[in-house]
């Protein structure tokens, strides 16, 4: 792919009792990309690989073109990252963490911030350690999107949500992609999520990756099998080692 | 860089007000009784204060960060791991910085307002900035066991540095003086004896910096 923003190339990773064996795959600019696997797959060790918060033993990844690890804060820059658990200073308050973060990104749009808190009904005022597991869910998701970024990485978002948030998240996400130049790669192992809103999808089993296609020929391929197949029904067969 | 430093100031503004809020109150309460005996106590406090306020404050903001889990959130923002912990050694040194200064300026008035204040330990304007100097080795090694492994490494490292700090310099002491007279005379020092012991110990925490900064950048976070 000639406009790929994210690429990984052969990239390992040991850890005890885990292997990250030879991930290869790319996502093109403007798609949304979904990577999905059983827990303990090693979507998250691939994320943090992405983002510099693990090294990886051999094989490289290039955002926009850049070596993650050399052009780490100009990378950074331009990509908008949700992690699994959602991190804040709890003594502070959710408008302190927005005016904390905005400046170390150049493209922050505070009015869209604002309108995100609002939409999202996000009591800025109030502290991050007092906000619900939803609450922390939104605001991380509003501070990864208020620079907008052209990359959003979300780890797990929704995993744990109540189905009302996380139907709201995943609109936004599809709003966010808007004018076709942003992308999202979205690690989960809820597949309704991607049915909803995945282009394409990248499916690891036991750190290996199983398959990575467009959402559409992925389910083309299964249903020559098994005519109404889902991406569930994918995942669960590489799962068992089955085709 | 001055975000992340201001950030650290303020996880730490409270440490830095009790001291202030103590040490202040204790001596203008005695300046305004005219009792010598408060204004002695409030200097003892301002000299506790002193070795504490640069280890003290690194432990606090490293504690907060590992409470928080924050770590991983400050290095999955556009922020260098140099950077990161380059502001917790600066924040730290000039949280003990800011008290050296209000230390220097109560043990002038202290001793221009009670000039029999402190008995032993007359107050010296610069008794907080040697204090203050002689622990940044401990702060160093404290932020270097965070930044290698977490808060609990770095709670044992200043533990076992404070110990050391008291025991080791009896190693040097001099044939037939005893401990009180020994402590009174480091307790004592030349300004020569300051300045030595200033930019060998700001030259010991440089290093800690380099050495914190090369182990963070290698250190995976969960």
């Amino acid at each position: 792919m000639d406009d790929a923003v994210l690429q990984l190339c052969k990239i390992s990773k040991a850890y005890p009792g885990f292997e990250l064996k030879d991930v290869s795959f790319e996502l093109p600019r403007g798609y949304i990309m979904g990577l999905v696997g059983p827990n303990g797959a090693g979507k998250t060790t691939i994320i943090r690989i992405m983002m510099n918060l693990a090294r990886a033993d051999s094989g490289q990844a290039a955002i926009f073109g850049l070596d993650n690890v050399a052009h780490e804060t100009e990378v950074k820059r331009r990509i908008g990252y949700v992690p699994e658990n959602h991190n804040f200073y709890d003594d502070m308050t959710a408008g302190w963490m927005a005016r904390f973060v905005r400046q170390y990104y150049p493209t922050w749009d505070q009015n869209y911030f604002d309108a995100l808190a609002a939409r999202f009904e996000i009591d800025l005022g109030k502290r991050a350690g007092a906000l619900s597991k939803g609450n922390r869910a939104k605001l991380s998701l509003a501070l990864a999107m208020a620079h907008r970024p052209e990359l959003l990485i979300l780890d797990e978002p929704t995993s744990g949500l109540d189905p009302v948030v996380r139907r709201e998240l995943l609109g936004e996400l599809l709003d966010f992609m808007g004018d076709g130049e942003r992308s999202v790669l979205f690690s989960t192992h809820i597949t309704s999520d991607l049915d909803r809103v995945a282009d394409y999808i990248t499916i690891i089993v036991d750190g290996r990756i199983h398959d990575s296609d467009e959402k559409d020929a992925l389910l083309e391929k299964a249903r020559k099998d098994e005519p109404t197949a889902s991406i569930e029904d994918i995942v669960i067969l590489a799962a068992r080692g089955e085709k | 860089m001055t975000n992340l430093i201001w950030k650290d100031l303020y996880v730490n503004r409270s440490m830095i007000f009790i001291a202030i809020g103590l040490f202040g109150g204790l001596f203008v309460f005695g300046a305004l009784t005219g009792s010598e005996e408060i204004a002695a106590y409030s200097l003892g406090i301002m000299n506790t204060f002193s070795p504490m306020m640069v280890p003290f404050c690194a432990l606090n903001s490293a504690a907060n960060e590992e409470k928080n889990r924050t770590l991983a959130l400050l290095r999955s923002m556009p922020i260098s791991p140099r950077t990161i912990v380059a502001s917790k050694f600066i924040s730290s040194l000039l949280a003990g910085i800011l008290w050296s200064v209000i230390n220097m300026v109560a043990a002038s008035w202290g001793t221009r307002l009670f000039p029999g204040a402190g008995g032993e330990f007359p107050p010296s304007s610069l008794t907080g900035l040697y204090m203050m100097a002689l622990t940044l080795p401990i702060a160093a090694v404290t932020l270097i066991a965070f930044f290698k492994w977490n808060s609990s490494a770095a709670r044992t490292a200043i533990m076992a540095l404070w110990v050391a700090l008291y025991v080791i310099p009896t190693a040097f002491r001099p044939a037939g003086m005893s401990m009180t007279e020994f402590y009174l005379k480091i307790m004592s020092p030349t300004p020569s004896m300051i300045s030595v012991v200033l930019v060998a110990c700001l030259g010991v925490y440089v290093v800690g910096m380099l050495v914190a900064q090369a182990v963070f950048a290698r250190r995976e976070l969960a």
